[in-house]
């Protein structure tokens, strides 16, 4: 792998890349234009292949109901124009409807009650101490999370409420938490493609085996 | 202690110092690799169970749903996934889903399995390649339709443009009942999947993901719809280790393990800045 010629180009546009983390620079410009046009070229393509395979072909084997589905999509392009421009709701509204529908018809099934039903099957006591702790969080952040977002009471703080007070505030730690989490795992994610990179490099140039 | 302070402190071009010793650190992690003990999660092993215990014979939708930038992540993951299938007799049909460059990553993973590009069996017979499809959910849903849908949602052809009756593989797919198990290497945390596959149609789902989206996705395997995981890089090396078959995710992780130590240091270092700004603030000497 060391020192082939593809992967010393790869290496070198994986340099000017980096490079943008000290200066902005010329070098760093080539590279991203290259990469624009790759990523381009690649989804032009890909869309090419699409729109021949599901939008032209089988209107050639005779299913001419696609015209519809292209004239649809031929509304979008009215957009370029400032007259007729108001054609491309039609086809937007349309994809939103769809879409929406879609996403929508078992995201209370997938996102709520799958996640409740896990929670309240959840046994507050295990026959290990870490585990124990660990489910009595989940119920316990579980509520607090939810006491966090109760606004009936009085506003925040929750006035005259103690209790609430109490949960609000641990619900907003365990929100705090999840979020510290998350930009833990933005880092983990980051650092991982870096590093994949700059072992790419490395052995290119025959630092490393 | 106040001589200490100024001595860590970093007042012009932070930013760039951190960089230069992040990337300083990573090199030398690299060329002084430090292999710590690497331990299986349990949703790693889910994973893995997951695909062992599947009868022979079964039909397996697997996604590459991941672009070039999250190779680092993921491509260890559908490599070690790729080599593990290949220990199976199943009926593998891999797709790009929605990813523009999937079919480019597929084509890669395939050629640095273990046994190289025709590994899985006869191309057309043992598995397939099926063609990108844009839209996301509503190309997943479209796929899962009776009673064609996973020949029309494709517009009949494979990856390669062959039309699907000249793939035998593709005589007994059809629709949502033919699938046994889908693997999604690349999930945008999982919510795509158990929505449209999973909850629906009660297709079993195994998701390899970023870190980023680790939270969704446990959520999801905390509650049963998504079998088992793989989180990132170190997920994708615990699954080479189950393997047996080290791989990029291996190496990754040897290097891993001393740049969290220095963002750990940073962290340290940043908090006695800011503690210590509070503490003059409030007329400390």
């Amino acid at each position: 792998m060391a020192w082939e010629v593809n992967n010393v180009i790869a290496a070198i546009l994986v340099i000017g890349v980096i490079s943008i983390a000290f200066k902005d620079n010329i070098f760093f410009k080539f590279v991203e234009r290259i990469f624009i046009g790759i990523t381009l070229g690649i989804t032009l393509t890909a869309a090419y292949g699409v729109i021949v395979n599901n939008g032209i072909i089988p209107i050639l084997q005779g299913n001419y109901l696609v015209i519809v589905a292209d004239i649809m999509g031929l509304l979008l392009l009215s957009r370029f124009s400032k007259s007729y421009s108001w054609l491309s709701r039609y086809t937007l509204a349309l994809i939103v409807g769809m879409s929406l529908a879609i996403f929508t018809r078992t995201a209370i099934s997938a996102l709520i009650i799958g996640s409740i039903a896990a929670v309240v099957n959840t046994p507050l006591i295990t026959n290990n101490l870490l585990g124990t702790v660990s489910n009595l969080y989940a119920w316990v952040g579980l509520v607090a999370g939810l006491v966090y977002f109760v606004f009936t009471t009085g506003g925040i703080p929750k006035q005259g409420k103690p209790i609430f007070n109490i949960f609000s505030r641990i619900g907003r730690y365990t929100i705090m938490i999840y979020f510290g989490v998350y930009f833990g795992s933005t880092v983990l994610g980051r650092e991982t493609v870096l590093l994949e990179r700059i072992s790419f490099v490395l052995r290119t140039f025959g630092i490393i085996p | 202690m106040s001589d200490v302070i100024k001595f860590i402190r970093i007042p012009k071009n932070q930013s760039k110092v951190i960089y230069a010793l992040i990337i300083i650190v990573m090199i030398f992690s690299y060329t002084n690799p430090i292999l710590l003990p690497l331990n299986v999660d349990l949703e790693t092993q889910a994973y893995y169970n997951t695909i062992v215990d599947l009868p022979a014979g079964k039909t397996i939708l697997l996604a590459f749903a991941f672009d070039s930038g999250q190779w680092g992540a993921l491509g260890g993951a559908a490599i070690a996934t790729l080599n593990l299938l290949q220990t199976k007799n199943d009926k593998i049909l891999i797709s790009p889903f929605s990813s523009v460059e999937g079919g480019l990553m597929i084509q890669r993973c395939l050629g640095l399995q273990k046994g190289g590009y025709n590994a899985l069996g006869k191309y057309g017979v043992d598995w397939v390649i099926l063609p990108y499809g844009p839209g996301d959910e509503t190309f997943y849903a479209a796929m899962m339709q009776e009673p064609n849908g996973m020949h029309t949602a494709q517009g009949n052809k494979d990856y390669f443009g062959t039309n699907m009756e000249n793939l035998p593989i593709m005589d007994n797919v059809h629709s949502h009942k033919d699938i046994d198990l889908l693997i999604c290497i690349g999930g945008a945390g999982a919510g795509h999947q158990v929505r449209q596959f999973g909850v629906p149609y009660g297709i079993p789902i195994l998701v390899a993901d970023i870190a980023v989206d680790w939270a969704e996705l446990k959520m999801f395997i905390d509650n049963g719809a998504v079998k088992g995981g793989i989180k990132d890089a170190v997920g994708s090396a615990e699954l080479e280790k189950l393997i047996g078959i080290p791989g990029i995710a291996t190496s990754t992780v040897a290097g891993l393990s001393l740049n969290h130590l220095l963002i750990i240091g940073f962290i340290v270092v940043g908090n006695i800045q800011y503690l210590y700004g509070r503490y003059k603030k409030r007329g400390g000497k």
